[in-house]
């Protein structure tokens, strides 16, 4: 849990990356450790993503995205303990209704793995971007940036093909632009320059504490966190994308459903918590096909995967509903409860950022940003790519400043499980 | 004073003879792959003999760029590369990616055999040369060997590409093709509960599967692929092919380990280093067209 808090607090180390710099430690524990450990680390890690996400506007992951938009606003408002608070419930109603369906029908998860057909897969992705783009204010102006997202998805070479595009013959190009470098500038950038900071002049900070306000101000809004857990855990079994596309989707729907009602605005309540709930519902359900069924759906699940299998324990052979119930339900339901109580009283220590200087904290965050997207690429010597890669992208981003750029990045994203998608279903037609 | 001096340089001299000799390991696929998997098991054994830091590659051309890169800081890389990689660039595609085995950079290679598969109520062993069949496949390579060998049997396949073995076999267990070849059998051991193998490119029958020249005289019926294992840079690499064969013999190290839970993997650590070579370089001509390794 440790491990999850410390990923989660610094934007772009992720998963997979904590795991790499633990792994003489990980190859110590036995494999039923090493299960307990990830489940630990994959729900704290959503927990507190949201906490950066709403402070300093920096996402973790690009499940954050929704956090950014929508928390970082609500802290600018003075509402950053009440979104924390909100993300933190929601996340525990999602990870909570999730074990407790999943447990009731774990026999029947037998044939998860029709999900995977290519049939299904190119449904969800379409649906999803027709979603994201037909419940935008402006469609067309969606459908652009979709268009554009896609375009800089290409760039590179695409691993099933071997086909290249744009990339000039450099070889970091062929590794794509990276993402952190993307969604900072085109996504977090703008959000960082929109609006002043001023709360702490002429803004009432919302400093109140009183754990039943907090409760009731979430059960007020309780139906878009069931409506966020069932989006969430469906859209979370999708490959490689897995928790950004469930709270993506859900954020999108449920703002959608806010405009519809004449009750958007910027620093939505509901839309974060529908995310948030969607967030940690898509990473419970982004492991079942890895328990039950041996499909690592994301990197940090295949290093699982082998580690565990190096320990004579294969995932989806030597997994039963049994082993399930008996270990990794009270596992789940502890690291959540735990999780919870890490990052709901956190949100009253946050007001105390509140009395730095506008430039000052823009400043910080800036820095910060800056220091994530160099050190993402270390491990590959792609530390100076990232941060070129930045720069250029800062003009569009500033350009863009004043309108939701989330298609382009949410296509950027799924571009590349979309080609796949796409060849295998032009295939088989 | 004078004693104090001799202290630091003793102490430092000490401390730069106990030091170990920097060693880059690279992973040149993707972090969720079987080749990172192997890259991060040899990163821990071999951390016991050298100072080891671990780097990804994303792709063979990025990670072509950074072992020309730590060659010229003077440093020493180990890596895996396919040998399907290194057959395309002899073939004449991906100029940047062909690592050839040498005297010179050769540690190990493990030598692995593709395999064509059905679900556990898929199609018949007997029926599978029959014209329009649906065959799953992830890999140009691949698609060229299909397409040669229906040719050969004067028919002609429906072949659907995946992204990977992982997409190969989710796409047989969904019925969307009748069967599939992936190069690597490890991916159909790990379901091999809800899967049937049909035929082995091995010559000789491998854990129970039929060679598949034992029914076509097919003249690739036997193609077996390579996964190389070099050493790039300024060290010597005989060294650290002996650090490797302690390695895969050491019952509690975490290679031997993964391989051991992994079936469908020849060493050639155990073999003469000429010999390993020469069988290296033999399954790399294998898949190509033109002018071949010596």
């Amino acid at each position: 849990m440790l491990v999850g808090v410390f990923a989660g607090f610094m934007p772009g180390i992720g998963i997979f990356a904590s795991m790499m710099l633990l792994l003489p430690f990980l190859h110590d524990l036995t494999a039923l450790q090493l299960l307990t450990f990830y489940v630990a680390l994959a729900s704290t890690t959503q927990y507190i993503g949201s906490i950066t996400a709403t402070v300093f506007g920096l996402p973790g992951e690009a499940s954050s995205l929704p956090a950014v938009r929508e928390g970082h606003q609500m802290y600018k408002q003075g509402r950053g303990s009440y979104a924390i608070s909100g993300a933190a419930i929601g996340s525990f109603l999602g990870g909570f209704l999730m074990l407790l369906i999943v447990s009731a029908f774990l026999p029947l998860l037998d044939g998860i793995y029709k999900i995977y057909s290519t049939r299904v897969m190119a449904t969800i992705l379409i649906t999803v971007t027709i979603v994201i783009c037909f419940t935008a204010k402006k469609i067309w102006l969606a459908v652009l940036f979709a268009i554009a997202g896609y375009l800089l998805g290409l760039i590179g070479c695409r691993y099933i093909d071997d086909y290249c595009f744009a990339t000039f013959g450099n070889a970091d190009i062929t590794t794509g632009l990276p993402l952190i470098s993307v969604i900072c500038a085109i996504y977090v950038f703008p959000n960082l320059i929109k609006g002043k900071h001023k709360f702490h002049k002429n803004q009432k900070i919302e400093i109140n504490f009183v754990v039943f306000d907090h409760l009731k101000k979430f059960m007020h809004n309780s139906t878009s966190a069931i409506r966020g857990t069932f989006i969430g855990f469906f859209a979370g079994f999708t490959p490689g994308l897995s928790t950004a596309i469930s709270s993506n989707l859900a954020y999108t729907i449920e703002k959608w459903w806010q405009i519809r009602k004449r009750k958007y605005k910027l620093g939505n309540y509901r839309c974060l918590v529908s995310a948030e709930t969607a967030n940690n519902a898509g990473a419970f359900s982004c492991l079942l096909p890895l328990f039950v069924f041996g499909i690592p759906l994301v990197p940090s699940e295949a290093l699982l995967y082998e580690l565990a299998s190096v320990k004579g324990f294969i995932l989806g052979q030597d997994f039963t509903a049994e082993f399930f119930l008996k270990n990794l339900t009270p596992v789940l339901f502890i690291t959540n409860l735990i999780a919870i109580f890490l990052a709901w009283p956190l949100a009253k220590y946050i007001c105390v950022m509140h009395k730095i200087p506008t430039v000052l904290f823009r400043s910080i965050i800036f820095v910060l940003m800056l220091s994530s997207i160099y050190f993402s690429g270390v491990n590959s010597f792609q530390g100076g790519y990232h941060i070129i890669v930045f720069l250029c992208l800062l003009p569009i981003g500033y350009l863009l400043r004043d309108h939701d750029t989330l298609p382009l990045i949410f296509v950027y994203i799924i571009q590349d499980r979309l080609d796949v998608i796409a060849i295998s279903m032009m295939d088989l037609l | 004073m004078k004693k104090i001096l001799f202290l630091i340089v003793l102490t430092l001299l000490g401390w730069s003879a106990s030091a170990k000799e920097k060693l880059y390991i690279l992973n040149p696929s993707s972090t969720g792959g079987s080749f990172n998997a192997q890259m991060v098991a040899y990163a821990e054994d071999l951390s016991a003999y050298y100072d080891v830091e671990y780097v990804q590659g994303k792709g063979c051309q990025k990670a072509s760029s950074n072992v020309q890169r730590i060659i010229k800081n003077n440093n020493q890389v180990f890596h895996i590369w396919n040998g399907l990689r290194t057959a395309d660039f002899l073939n004449g595609k991906n100029p940047l990616c062909g690592m050839i085995p040498t005297e010179q950079n050769f540690v190990n290679s493990v030598l692995k055999y593709p395999l064509f598969f059905t679900g556990t109520d898929g199609i018949d062993k007997k029926d599978i040369f029959k014209d329009d069949i649906k065959v799953g496949y992830n890999s140009t390579t691949n698609k060229e060997y299909l397409q040669k060998l229906a040719e050969f049997h004067g028919i002609s396949w429906h072949l659907v590409r995946y992204e990977n073995s992982k997409g190969v076999v989710l796409g047989v267990m969904n019925n969307e093709v009748e069967f599939a070849m992936i190069n690597s059998a490890s991916s159909f051991w790990k379901k091999s509960d809800r899967l049937k193998a049909l035929y082995t490119l091995n010559a000789v029958e491998e854990n129970g599967i039929q060679p598949l020249r034992s029914i076509s005289q097919f003249p690739g019926a036997s193609n077996g692929t390579v996964d190389l294992f070099l050493l790039q840079g300024n060290g010597d690499n005989l060294k650290l092919r002996n650090v490797v064969n302690d390695i895969l013999n050491n019952p509690k190290s975490k290679t031997y380990l993964w391989y051991s839970n992994t079936k469908g993997y020849t060493q050639t650590i155990d073999m003469d280093v000429k010999q390993a070579i020469s069988i290296s370089r033999n399954y790399i001509n294998f898949w190509v067209v033109g002018d071949k390794l010596k």
